[in-house]
Protein backbone atom coordinates (compact mmCIF):
# COMPACT_ATOMS: atom_id res chain seq x y z
CA UNK A 1 0.00 0.00 0.00
CA UNK A 2 1.44 3.18 -1.14
CA UNK A 3 1.51 5.85 1.29
CA UNK A 4 -0.80 8.79 0.64
CA UNK A 5 1.06 11.74 -1.31
CA UNK A 6 1.99 14.51 -0.03
CA UNK A 7 1.50 17.69 -1.68
CA UNK A 8 3.97 19.85 0.58
CA UNK A 9 1.66 22.91 -0.18
CA UNK A 10 1.83 22.29 -4.09
CA UNK A 11 -0.77 21.28 -6.73
CA UNK A 12 -2.21 17.65 -5.70
CA UNK A 13 -1.81 16.69 -9.51
CA UNK A 14 1.90 18.04 -9.44
CA UNK A 15 2.86 14.40 -10.68
CA UNK A 16 1.52 15.69 -14.22
CA UNK A 17 3.91 18.26 -14.23
CA UNK A 18 6.54 15.51 -14.03
CA UNK A 19 6.96 16.30 -17.59
CA UNK A 20 8.63 19.39 -17.12
CA UNK A 21 12.47 20.12 -17.14
CA UNK A 22 12.44 20.67 -13.20
CA UNK A 23 14.72 18.47 -11.66
CA UNK A 24 14.51 20.25 -8.32
CA UNK A 25 10.19 19.78 -8.45
CA UNK A 26 10.86 15.98 -9.50
CA UNK A 27 12.73 15.32 -6.49
CA UNK A 28 10.52 17.17 -4.24
CA UNK A 29 7.25 15.08 -5.26
CA UNK A 30 8.75 11.87 -5.39
CA UNK A 31 10.66 12.82 -1.99
CA UNK A 32 8.64 10.42 0.20
CA UNK A 33 6.60 12.30 3.12
CA UNK A 34 8.06 12.03 6.71
CA UNK A 35 5.87 9.83 8.37
CA UNK A 36 5.39 11.52 11.96
CA UNK A 37 3.05 10.32 14.53
CA UNK A 38 0.97 12.97 15.53
CA UNK A 39 0.48 13.60 19.04
CA UNK A 40 -2.34 13.73 21.44
CA UNK A 41 -3.00 17.06 21.61
CA UNK A 42 -3.06 16.96 17.46
CA UNK A 43 -4.96 14.19 17.56
CA UNK A 44 -7.55 15.98 20.05
CA UNK A 45 -7.28 19.20 17.76
CA UNK A 46 -8.22 17.10 14.55
CA UNK A 47 -11.20 15.42 16.13
CA UNK A 48 -12.43 18.64 17.94
CA UNK A 49 -14.89 19.88 15.21
CA UNK A 50 -15.78 22.89 17.26
CA UNK A 51 -12.58 23.75 17.35
CA UNK A 52 -11.79 23.94 14.11
CA UNK A 53 -14.58 25.59 13.34
CA UNK A 54 -14.07 27.93 15.80
CA UNK A 55 -10.11 28.56 13.99
CA UNK A 56 -12.08 29.36 10.78
CA UNK A 57 -14.27 32.32 12.78
CA UNK A 58 -10.72 33.68 14.21
CA UNK A 59 -9.06 33.16 11.20
CA UNK A 60 -11.15 36.27 9.94
CA UNK A 61 -10.71 38.23 12.52
CA UNK A 62 -8.75 41.43 12.81
CA UNK A 63 -5.17 41.27 14.96
CA UNK A 64 -6.77 43.11 17.77
CA UNK A 65 -10.12 41.37 18.35
CA UNK A 66 -7.97 38.16 18.67
CA UNK A 67 -5.81 39.98 21.05
CA UNK A 68 -8.69 41.02 22.47
CA UNK A 69 -10.23 37.53 22.67
CA UNK A 70 -6.89 36.04 23.67
CA UNK A 71 -7.30 38.22 27.30
CA UNK A 72 -10.89 37.05 27.47
CA UNK A 73 -10.33 33.63 27.74
CA UNK A 74 -7.29 34.47 30.59
CA UNK A 75 -9.41 36.44 32.31
CA UNK A 76 -12.30 33.50 32.19
CA UNK A 77 -12.99 32.01 35.17
CA UNK A 78 -12.87 28.09 35.02
CA UNK A 79 -12.45 25.94 31.97
CA UNK A 80 -16.28 25.50 31.15
CA UNK A 81 -16.45 29.13 30.53
CA UNK A 82 -13.46 29.10 28.09
CA UNK A 83 -15.62 26.00 26.53
CA UNK A 84 -18.72 28.41 26.33
CA UNK A 85 -16.65 31.09 24.51
CA UNK A 86 -14.79 28.88 22.33
CA UNK A 87 -18.61 27.60 21.42
CA UNK A 88 -19.81 30.67 20.83
CA UNK A 89 -16.92 31.75 18.32
CA UNK A 90 -17.72 28.34 16.77
CA UNK A 91 -21.61 29.55 16.05
CA UNK A 92 -20.08 33.02 13.96
CA UNK A 93 -20.57 35.51 16.86
CA UNK A 94 -18.63 38.65 16.60
CA UNK A 95 -16.05 39.89 18.70
CA UNK A 96 -18.32 42.37 20.30
CA UNK A 97 -20.89 39.56 21.09
CA UNK A 98 -18.15 37.56 22.86
CA UNK A 99 -16.93 40.65 24.95
CA UNK A 100 -20.38 41.38 26.03
CA UNK A 101 -20.99 37.26 26.44
CA UNK A 102 -17.65 36.72 28.12
CA UNK A 103 -18.37 39.80 30.63
CA UNK A 104 -22.02 38.33 31.27
CA UNK A 105 -20.75 35.10 32.36
CA UNK A 106 -17.47 35.61 34.09
CA UNK A 107 -18.90 36.20 37.69
CA UNK A 108 -20.98 32.81 37.83
CA UNK A 109 -20.78 29.32 38.81
CA UNK A 110 -19.67 26.91 36.69
CA UNK A 111 -23.48 25.10 37.69
CA UNK A 112 -24.88 28.32 37.05
CA UNK A 113 -23.26 28.69 33.93
CA UNK A 114 -24.23 25.39 32.33
CA UNK A 115 -27.72 26.18 33.41
CA UNK A 116 -27.93 29.18 31.71
CA UNK A 117 -26.41 28.09 28.33
CA UNK A 118 -28.77 25.09 28.34
CA UNK A 119 -32.12 25.77 26.63
CA UNK A 120 -35.19 26.12 28.78
CA UNK A 121 -36.62 22.59 29.34
CA UNK A 122 -40.29 24.38 28.42
CA UNK A 123 -38.69 25.60 25.07
CA UNK A 124 -41.64 24.58 22.64
CA UNK A 125 -40.58 22.52 20.02
CA UNK A 126 -43.87 22.09 17.80
CA UNK A 127 -43.12 23.77 14.37
CA UNK A 128 -39.76 23.73 12.06
CA UNK A 129 -39.05 26.93 13.12
CA UNK A 130 -39.35 26.58 17.18
CA UNK A 131 -37.38 23.45 16.71
CA UNK A 132 -34.46 24.84 14.71
CA UNK A 133 -34.24 27.06 16.70
CA UNK A 134 -33.78 24.76 19.85
CA UNK A 135 -31.25 22.77 17.77
CA UNK A 136 -29.38 26.03 17.43
CA UNK A 137 -29.86 26.94 21.30
CA UNK A 138 -28.49 23.59 21.50
CA UNK A 139 -25.08 23.94 20.10
CA UNK A 140 -24.94 27.62 20.43
CA UNK A 141 -24.05 28.47 24.34
CA UNK A 142 -24.97 32.34 23.87
CA UNK A 143 -28.23 31.84 22.06
CA UNK A 144 -29.43 30.04 24.82
CA UNK A 145 -28.07 32.17 27.39
CA UNK A 146 -30.35 35.17 25.92
CA UNK A 147 -33.24 32.72 25.78
CA UNK A 148 -32.78 31.87 29.46
CA UNK A 149 -32.21 35.21 30.46
CA UNK A 150 -35.66 36.53 28.23
CA UNK A 151 -37.60 33.09 30.00
CA UNK A 152 -40.00 33.73 32.63
CA UNK A 153 -38.55 30.66 34.18
CA UNK A 154 -34.67 31.56 34.30
CA UNK A 155 -32.84 30.32 37.47
CA UNK A 156 -32.50 32.97 40.04
CA UNK A 157 -30.74 36.15 38.95
CA UNK A 158 -27.03 36.04 39.38
CA UNK A 159 -25.02 38.61 40.12
CA UNK A 160 -24.30 40.03 36.75
CA UNK A 161 -24.43 43.74 36.18
CA UNK A 162 -27.79 44.29 34.80
CA UNK A 163 -28.31 47.16 32.53
CA UNK A 164 -31.62 49.62 33.74
CA UNK A 165 -32.48 52.91 32.47
CA UNK A 166 -31.26 55.87 35.03
CA UNK A 167 -33.91 58.12 35.02
CA UNK A 168 -32.51 61.83 34.05
CA UNK A 169 -32.51 63.57 37.42
CA UNK A 170 -29.82 60.69 38.74
CA UNK A 171 -28.22 60.94 35.94
CA UNK A 172 -27.19 64.66 35.71
CA UNK A 173 -26.63 64.19 39.42
CA UNK A 174 -24.05 61.50 38.94
CA UNK A 175 -22.82 63.16 36.26
CA UNK A 176 -21.58 66.54 37.81
CA UNK A 177 -20.55 64.72 40.66
CA UNK A 178 -17.89 62.57 38.44
CA UNK A 179 -17.32 65.81 36.52
CA UNK A 180 -16.19 67.56 40.18
CA UNK A 181 -14.27 64.86 41.09
CA UNK A 182 -12.28 64.36 38.14
CA UNK A 183 -12.61 67.28 35.91
CA UNK A 184 -13.57 65.30 33.15
CA UNK A 185 -16.92 65.74 30.83
CA UNK A 186 -20.25 65.05 31.92
CA UNK A 187 -21.43 61.04 30.04
CA UNK A 188 -24.56 62.04 29.38
CA UNK A 189 -26.77 60.50 26.54
CA UNK A 190 -28.77 62.37 24.92
CA UNK A 191 -31.37 59.89 24.50
CA UNK A 192 -32.95 60.69 27.62
CA UNK A 193 -33.08 64.06 27.64
CA UNK A 194 -34.05 64.37 23.75
CA UNK A 195 -36.49 61.69 22.91
CA UNK A 196 -38.36 63.49 20.88
CA UNK A 197 -41.38 62.83 22.77
CA UNK A 198 -41.05 66.07 25.24
CA UNK A 199 -38.85 69.53 24.93
CA UNK A 200 -35.58 70.26 26.94
CA UNK A 201 -36.65 70.80 30.42
CA UNK A 202 -36.07 73.08 32.75
CA UNK A 203 -32.67 72.84 34.74
CA UNK A 204 -32.55 70.13 37.35
CA UNK A 205 -31.68 71.89 40.72
CA UNK A 206 -28.53 69.92 40.89
CA UNK A 207 -26.25 73.02 41.11
CA UNK A 208 -25.30 72.50 37.92
CA UNK A 209 -22.99 74.98 37.43
CA UNK A 210 -20.62 76.64 39.52
CA UNK A 211 -21.74 79.92 41.00
CA UNK A 212 -18.46 81.44 41.56
CA UNK A 213 -15.78 80.56 38.68
CA UNK A 214 -12.67 79.73 40.33
CA UNK A 215 -9.94 80.25 38.42
CA UNK A 216 -9.09 78.92 35.23
CA UNK A 217 -8.67 75.01 34.44
CA UNK A 218 -4.73 74.73 34.08
CA UNK A 219 -5.40 72.63 30.61
CA UNK A 220 -6.25 75.32 28.38
CA UNK A 221 -5.75 74.59 24.93
CA UNK A 222 -6.77 76.87 22.90
CA UNK A 223 -4.73 79.43 24.44
CA UNK A 224 -1.66 78.57 25.83
CA UNK A 225 0.38 81.54 26.37
CA UNK A 226 -2.71 83.68 28.26
CA UNK A 227 -2.70 83.95 31.42
CA UNK A 228 -6.21 82.64 33.24
CA UNK A 229 -6.60 84.83 35.40
CA UNK A 230 -9.52 84.04 37.92
CA UNK A 231 -12.28 86.39 37.94
CA UNK A 232 -13.90 87.53 41.16
CA UNK A 233 -16.56 86.17 42.62
CA UNK A 234 -20.52 86.23 40.81
CA UNK A 235 -21.12 89.74 41.68
CA UNK A 236 -17.97 90.97 40.11
CA UNK A 237 -19.97 90.85 36.32
CA UNK A 238 -22.99 91.85 37.49
CA UNK A 239 -23.59 94.88 35.51
CA UNK A 240 -23.39 98.61 36.70
CA UNK A 241 -26.18 99.97 38.58
CA UNK A 242 -26.42 102.74 35.50
CA UNK A 243 -26.79 99.88 33.05
CA UNK A 244 -29.10 97.96 35.08
CA UNK A 245 -31.56 100.71 35.54
CA UNK A 246 -31.59 102.32 31.95
CA UNK A 247 -33.45 100.60 29.71
CA UNK A 248 -36.81 101.22 29.86
CA UNK A 249 -39.43 98.90 29.33
CA UNK A 250 -41.19 98.59 26.29
CA UNK A 251 -40.21 99.26 22.23
CA UNK A 252 -37.21 97.63 21.30
CA UNK A 253 -34.47 100.77 19.63
CA UNK A 254 -34.18 101.02 16.16
CA UNK A 255 -31.19 99.28 14.64
CA UNK A 256 -27.87 100.97 15.27
CA UNK A 257 -27.26 102.97 12.10
CA UNK A 258 -23.55 103.58 12.94
CA UNK A 259 -23.32 100.13 12.39
CA UNK A 260 -21.59 99.66 8.99
CA UNK A 261 -18.73 101.55 10.25
CA UNK A 262 -15.58 99.25 10.55
CA UNK A 263 -15.39 98.02 14.07
CA UNK A 264 -12.50 99.65 16.09
CA UNK A 265 -9.93 98.02 17.69
CA UNK A 266 -10.35 97.44 21.27
CA UNK A 267 -8.06 99.49 23.20
CA UNK A 268 -4.89 97.86 24.77
CA UNK A 269 -5.68 96.01 27.71
CA UNK A 270 -4.28 98.71 29.93
CA UNK A 271 -6.30 101.29 28.78
CA UNK A 272 -9.18 99.15 29.56
CA UNK A 273 -11.87 100.11 32.33
CA UNK A 274 -11.29 97.78 34.93
CA UNK A 275 -13.92 95.30 35.70
CA UNK A 276 -16.27 96.70 38.58
CA UNK A 277 -15.68 95.21 41.78
CA UNK A 278 -12.49 93.50 40.69
CA UNK A 279 -10.49 96.54 42.79
CA UNK A 280 -9.01 93.55 44.76
CA UNK A 281 -7.49 91.68 41.67
CA UNK A 282 -4.12 92.41 40.32
CA UNK A 283 -4.67 95.29 38.51
CA UNK A 284 -3.11 94.55 35.43
CA UNK A 285 -4.03 91.18 35.14
CA UNK A 286 -7.72 90.78 35.49
CA UNK A 287 -8.57 94.16 35.49
CA UNK A 288 -7.57 94.93 32.10
CA UNK A 289 -10.97 92.93 31.00
CA UNK A 290 -13.57 95.07 29.60
CA UNK A 291 -16.43 93.49 31.79
CA UNK A 292 -19.55 92.37 30.48
CA UNK A 293 -21.87 95.02 29.89
CA UNK A 294 -19.62 98.07 30.46
CA UNK A 295 -18.15 98.27 26.78
CA UNK A 296 -21.62 98.31 25.15
CA UNK A 297 -24.89 100.19 25.52
CA UNK A 298 -26.18 99.88 22.28
CA UNK A 299 -29.72 98.30 21.84
CA UNK A 300 -29.94 94.99 20.99
CA UNK A 301 -30.01 94.50 16.86
CA UNK A 302 -32.37 91.31 17.47
CA UNK A 303 -35.16 92.63 15.21
CA UNK A 304 -32.83 94.18 12.40
CA UNK A 305 -30.27 91.42 12.65
CA UNK A 306 -33.59 88.84 11.65
CA UNK A 307 -33.93 89.84 8.45
CA UNK A 308 -31.87 89.59 6.33
CA UNK A 309 -32.65 92.16 3.66
CA UNK A 310 -32.53 95.19 5.77
CA UNK A 311 -28.94 93.92 7.21
CA UNK A 312 -26.52 94.26 4.15
CA UNK A 313 -25.97 97.74 3.78
CA UNK A 314 -25.97 98.59 7.55
CA UNK A 315 -24.28 95.74 9.14
CA UNK A 316 -23.80 96.41 12.45
CA UNK A 317 -20.38 96.17 13.31
CA UNK A 318 -18.65 97.40 16.69
CA UNK A 319 -20.20 98.76 19.91
CA UNK A 320 -23.34 100.71 18.40
CA UNK A 321 -24.07 104.03 20.24
CA UNK A 322 -26.15 104.51 22.98
CA UNK A 323 -29.69 104.29 22.19
CA UNK A 324 -31.79 107.32 21.76
CA UNK A 325 -34.23 108.15 24.55
CA UNK A 326 -37.42 106.19 24.52
CA UNK A 327 -39.55 109.33 24.32
CA UNK A 328 -38.44 110.00 20.86
CA UNK A 329 -39.03 106.82 19.42
CA UNK A 330 -42.49 106.17 21.38
CA UNK A 331 -44.59 105.94 17.89
CA UNK A 332 -42.77 103.43 16.28
CA UNK A 333 -43.09 101.15 19.83
CA UNK A 334 -46.61 100.69 19.41
CA UNK A 335 -45.92 98.95 16.11
CA UNK A 336 -42.60 97.34 16.99
CA UNK A 337 -42.45 93.90 15.82
CA UNK A 338 -43.89 91.11 17.87
CA UNK A 339 -41.53 88.71 19.96
CA UNK A 340 -43.12 86.25 17.84
CA UNK A 341 -41.87 87.00 14.65
CA UNK A 342 -38.34 87.51 15.60
CA UNK A 343 -35.90 85.41 13.66
CA UNK A 344 -31.92 85.21 14.38
CA UNK A 345 -29.64 84.83 11.19
CA UNK A 346 -30.00 80.95 10.27
CA UNK A 347 -32.55 79.81 12.69
CA UNK A 348 -34.54 78.57 9.86
CA UNK A 349 -31.59 76.17 8.66
CA UNK A 350 -30.86 74.86 11.68
CA UNK A 351 -34.66 73.86 12.57
CA UNK A 352 -34.72 72.61 9.18
CA UNK A 353 -31.50 70.49 9.79
CA UNK A 354 -32.52 69.19 13.67
CA UNK A 355 -36.18 68.44 12.41
CA UNK A 356 -35.15 64.66 12.67
CA UNK A 357 -34.12 65.10 15.99
CA UNK A 358 -37.87 66.52 17.47
CA UNK A 359 -35.37 69.19 18.08
CA UNK A 360 -36.05 73.52 17.75
CA UNK A 361 -33.16 76.17 18.75
CA UNK A 362 -33.76 80.08 18.73
CA UNK A 363 -30.82 82.20 17.82
CA UNK A 364 -30.36 85.16 20.13
CA UNK A 365 -28.20 88.22 20.23
CA UNK A 366 -26.07 89.18 23.03
CA UNK A 367 -26.74 92.72 23.85
CA UNK A 368 -24.62 92.75 26.93
CA UNK A 369 -27.71 94.00 28.79
CA UNK A 370 -30.61 91.68 28.74
CA UNK A 371 -29.22 88.80 27.53
CA UNK A 372 -25.46 88.28 28.61
CA UNK A 373 -22.03 85.86 28.24
CA UNK A 374 -22.70 84.92 31.34
CA UNK A 375 -26.15 83.95 30.84
CA UNK A 376 -26.01 81.95 27.56
CA UNK A 377 -22.37 80.35 28.74
CA UNK A 378 -24.68 78.67 31.66
CA UNK A 379 -27.72 77.64 29.44
CA UNK A 380 -25.13 76.56 26.81
CA UNK A 381 -23.56 74.20 29.82
CA UNK A 382 -26.84 72.98 30.19
CA UNK A 383 -27.25 72.12 26.54
CA UNK A 384 -23.87 70.90 25.87
CA UNK A 385 -24.11 68.66 29.23
CA UNK A 386 -27.16 66.90 27.77
CA UNK A 387 -25.55 66.11 24.25
CA UNK A 388 -26.72 69.15 22.41
CA UNK A 389 -23.55 70.88 20.75
CA UNK A 390 -24.48 74.54 20.67
CA UNK A 391 -23.55 76.92 17.45
CA UNK A 392 -22.55 80.46 17.94
CA UNK A 393 -21.63 83.18 16.36
CA UNK A 394 -18.03 84.98 16.70
CA UNK A 395 -17.11 88.46 16.66
CA UNK A 396 -14.65 90.99 18.29
CA UNK A 397 -17.21 93.26 19.88
CA UNK A 398 -21.26 93.18 20.22
CA UNK A 399 -23.03 93.62 17.00
CA UNK A 400 -20.15 92.50 14.87
CA UNK A 401 -21.33 89.31 14.17
CA UNK A 402 -18.45 87.54 11.63
CA UNK A 403 -18.55 83.74 11.83
CA UNK A 404 -20.50 80.71 12.70
CA UNK A 405 -19.01 78.28 15.17
CA UNK A 406 -20.03 75.05 17.00
CA UNK A 407 -19.37 74.88 20.54
CA UNK A 408 -18.83 70.99 20.80
CA UNK A 409 -18.26 70.18 24.59
CA UNK A 410 -18.35 71.77 27.96
CA UNK A 411 -15.76 70.31 30.87
CA UNK A 412 -16.19 71.64 34.03
CA UNK A 413 -13.96 71.25 36.49
CA UNK A 414 -13.62 72.93 40.45
CA UNK A 415 -11.91 75.62 39.04
CA UNK A 416 -13.91 76.60 36.49
CA UNK A 417 -15.08 75.59 33.35
CA UNK A 418 -14.31 75.25 29.46
CA UNK A 419 -15.46 75.32 26.00
CA UNK A 420 -14.71 72.99 23.04
CA UNK A 421 -15.61 75.04 20.24
CA UNK A 422 -15.10 74.56 16.50
CA UNK A 423 -14.40 76.46 13.88
CA UNK A 424 -15.35 75.14 10.76
CA UNK A 425 -14.22 77.99 8.01
CA UNK A 426 -10.68 77.57 9.72
CA UNK A 427 -10.91 74.11 10.52
CA UNK A 428 -9.77 74.94 14.03
CA UNK A 429 -11.09 73.57 17.14
CA UNK A 430 -9.98 75.19 20.31
CA UNK A 431 -10.87 74.65 24.14
CA UNK A 432 -11.96 78.25 25.59
CA UNK A 433 -11.93 78.79 29.00
CA UNK A 434 -15.02 81.00 30.28
CA UNK A 435 -12.78 83.58 31.81
CA UNK A 436 -11.86 84.34 27.85
CA UNK A 437 -15.20 84.07 26.51
CA UNK A 438 -16.70 86.62 29.23
CA UNK A 439 -13.71 89.02 28.63
CA UNK A 440 -12.13 90.66 25.23
CA UNK A 441 -9.44 88.58 25.15
CA UNK A 442 -8.19 86.56 22.25
CA UNK A 443 -9.92 83.07 22.05
CA UNK A 444 -7.34 80.85 20.58
CA UNK A 445 -8.37 81.18 17.02
CA UNK A 446 -6.10 82.38 14.54
CA UNK A 447 -8.49 84.56 13.40
CA UNK A 448 -7.71 86.94 16.05
CA UNK A 449 -10.83 89.59 15.28
CA UNK A 450 -12.90 86.86 16.88
CA UNK A 451 -12.46 87.65 20.89
CA UNK A 452 -15.53 87.20 21.57
CA UNK A 453 -19.35 85.43 21.47
CA UNK A 454 -22.18 87.82 19.60
CA UNK A 455 -24.81 85.49 19.06
CA UNK A 456 -26.27 81.81 20.14
CA UNK A 457 -28.47 79.42 18.79
CA UNK A 458 -30.11 77.77 22.19
CA UNK A 459 -32.83 74.74 22.45
CA UNK A 460 -36.09 77.09 22.68
CA UNK A 461 -37.00 75.65 25.85
CA UNK A 462 -33.20 76.97 27.07
CA UNK A 463 -33.84 80.06 25.16
CA UNK A 464 -37.22 80.78 27.00
CA UNK A 465 -35.17 81.47 30.07
CA UNK A 466 -33.50 83.95 28.57
CA UNK A 467 -36.11 86.03 28.42
CA UNK B 1 -30.43 41.00 54.21
CA UNK B 2 -29.78 44.26 52.79
CA UNK B 3 -26.76 44.03 50.07
CA UNK B 4 -25.66 47.26 49.42
CA UNK B 5 -25.83 49.23 46.14
CA UNK B 6 -23.77 47.80 43.66
CA UNK B 7 -20.74 49.79 43.03
CA UNK B 8 -21.50 51.90 39.76
CA UNK B 9 -19.22 51.10 37.00
CA UNK B 10 -17.35 53.46 35.81
CA UNK B 11 -17.49 54.26 31.71
CA UNK B 12 -14.39 52.69 30.01
CA UNK B 13 -11.67 54.70 29.18
CA UNK B 14 -12.07 55.01 25.42
CA UNK B 15 -15.63 56.03 26.16
CA UNK B 16 -14.07 58.61 29.22
CA UNK B 17 -11.78 60.47 26.73
CA UNK B 18 -11.79 64.12 26.48
CA UNK B 19 -11.58 64.02 22.69
CA UNK B 20 -14.09 61.53 22.11
CA UNK B 21 -16.95 63.93 21.50
CA UNK B 22 -14.68 66.65 20.37
CA UNK B 23 -11.76 66.11 18.08
CA UNK B 24 -12.34 62.56 17.67
CA UNK B 25 -15.88 63.06 16.96
CA UNK B 26 -15.14 65.63 14.01
CA UNK B 27 -12.22 63.32 12.19
CA UNK B 28 -14.64 60.57 12.29
CA UNK B 29 -16.97 63.06 10.68
CA UNK B 30 -14.55 63.88 8.08
CA UNK B 31 -13.68 60.65 7.68
CA UNK B 32 -17.81 59.85 6.78
CA UNK B 33 -17.86 62.80 4.58
CA UNK B 34 -15.01 61.19 2.24
CA UNK B 35 -16.97 58.14 2.51
CA UNK B 36 -19.91 59.69 1.13
CA UNK B 37 -21.69 59.12 3.91
CA UNK B 38 -24.86 61.87 3.97
CA UNK B 39 -26.57 63.42 6.71
CA UNK B 40 -29.66 61.08 6.24
CA UNK B 41 -27.78 58.34 7.04
CA UNK B 42 -26.30 59.99 9.70
CA UNK B 43 -29.90 60.59 10.78
CA UNK B 44 -31.33 57.14 10.59
CA UNK B 45 -28.31 55.87 12.54
CA UNK B 46 -29.01 58.64 15.20
CA UNK B 47 -32.43 58.04 15.51
CA UNK B 48 -31.84 53.79 15.46
CA UNK B 49 -29.24 53.88 18.88
CA UNK B 50 -31.76 56.46 20.19
CA UNK B 51 -33.76 54.01 21.98
CA UNK B 52 -31.39 51.16 22.24
CA UNK B 53 -30.53 52.65 25.93
CA UNK B 54 -34.30 51.13 27.14
CA UNK B 55 -32.95 47.69 26.32
CA UNK B 56 -30.62 44.80 27.62
CA UNK B 57 -27.31 45.33 26.91
CA UNK B 58 -27.28 42.23 24.59
CA UNK B 59 -30.04 42.69 23.12
CA UNK B 60 -28.98 46.33 21.99
CA UNK B 61 -25.60 45.12 21.22
CA UNK B 62 -27.42 42.17 18.89
CA UNK B 63 -29.18 45.28 17.32
CA UNK B 64 -26.46 47.02 16.44
CA UNK B 65 -25.09 44.42 14.75
CA UNK B 66 -28.12 43.96 13.05
CA UNK B 67 -27.92 47.96 12.35
CA UNK B 68 -24.09 47.71 10.67
CA UNK B 69 -25.39 44.30 9.10
CA UNK B 70 -28.40 44.72 7.52
CA UNK B 71 -29.53 48.83 7.48
CA UNK B 72 -26.29 50.23 7.07
CA UNK B 73 -24.63 47.62 4.68
CA UNK B 74 -24.54 50.10 1.99
CA UNK B 75 -22.58 52.43 3.82
CA UNK B 76 -19.72 50.15 5.15
CA UNK B 77 -18.05 53.55 6.65
CA UNK B 78 -20.77 53.87 8.86
CA UNK B 79 -20.99 50.81 9.43
CA UNK B 80 -18.05 49.87 10.68
CA UNK B 81 -17.54 53.15 13.21
CA UNK B 82 -20.86 51.29 14.77
CA UNK B 83 -19.01 47.99 15.03
CA UNK B 84 -15.47 49.28 16.22
CA UNK B 85 -17.16 51.60 18.87
CA UNK B 86 -19.81 48.85 20.07
CA UNK B 87 -16.33 46.56 20.20
CA UNK B 88 -15.31 49.08 23.30
CA UNK B 89 -18.63 48.60 24.77
CA UNK B 90 -17.78 47.19 28.50
CA UNK B 91 -20.93 47.92 30.24
CA UNK B 92 -24.35 49.81 30.39
CA UNK B 93 -22.40 53.06 30.83
CA UNK B 94 -20.68 52.71 27.85
CA UNK B 95 -23.77 51.85 26.20
CA UNK B 96 -25.39 54.99 27.02
CA UNK B 97 -21.91 57.27 25.18
CA UNK B 98 -21.98 55.32 22.38
CA UNK B 99 -25.57 56.75 21.71
CA UNK B 100 -24.67 59.67 22.96
CA UNK B 101 -21.80 59.63 20.56
CA UNK B 102 -23.81 58.97 17.66
CA UNK B 103 -26.45 61.08 18.17
CA UNK B 104 -24.25 63.86 18.55
CA UNK B 105 -22.17 62.99 15.67
CA UNK B 106 -25.79 63.34 13.23
CA UNK B 107 -26.17 66.69 14.87
CA UNK B 108 -23.18 68.16 14.53
CA UNK B 109 -23.06 67.43 11.42
CA UNK B 110 -26.49 68.74 10.49
CA UNK B 111 -25.57 71.75 12.73
CA UNK B 112 -22.46 72.24 10.83
CA UNK B 113 -24.03 72.28 7.18
CA UNK B 114 -26.59 74.67 8.20
CA UNK B 115 -23.67 76.67 9.21
CA UNK B 116 -22.21 76.65 6.01
CA UNK B 117 -25.91 77.58 4.54
CA UNK B 118 -25.80 80.10 6.55
CA UNK B 119 -22.57 81.83 6.98
CA UNK B 120 -23.64 84.82 4.40
CA UNK B 121 -26.41 85.27 6.28
CA UNK B 122 -23.95 87.35 8.92
CA UNK B 123 -23.71 90.65 8.80
CA UNK B 124 -19.98 91.01 8.85
CA UNK B 125 -19.44 87.90 6.95
CA UNK B 126 -15.85 88.07 5.68
CA UNK B 127 -16.33 88.44 2.15
CA UNK B 128 -15.42 85.00 -0.07
CA UNK B 129 -12.30 86.22 -2.15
Amino acid sequence: MSPPRATNGRRRDADAMETMDDDELDSDEHTPPHQRAPSEEELAYRTDLITIEAQQHLDGWDEDDLQLFLELLEDAGSELQREMLNRAVAMGHSPTELHSFGDSIRGITDEQLFKQCTPPEDMPVRNAAQMELRLRAEADPFLAFQLNRASKTAPPPVPVPEPKTVPQAEVVQQAVQQTAKAGLKVPFSLSQSYDGSRPIGPPEPTGLLPAVQGPAPSGHKGDPDSVLRSRGPQQSVRLPAALEAKPPPGPPPPPAPAAAAPTPAPPPAAMRPPAPGVASAPPVASGSRTPVGQAVTGPSPIVSAARPPAAPAAAPAGPAPAAPPGGAAAPAAAQAPKKEERKGFADDLFNDALKPFGLALDEHVIDDEKITVEKVLSLATESLLKGLPVPVVLGSAKGDHRRYALMLQAVMSPTGRSFQVHDPFAQETVWINDTDLLGLSQLGFSEKAHRRITAIALAKALGAKLA
Amino acid sequence: MNQPPPKPVPVSPPFAAREFNGDGMLKELQHLRDAVVNQKHLNDCALAVRNLPNKGLLEAMMEIKQLAMARFQGQPELARLLVTWAAQVKGPRDFMELCGHFQRLAISSALLAAMYRGASRLPNAPKKK
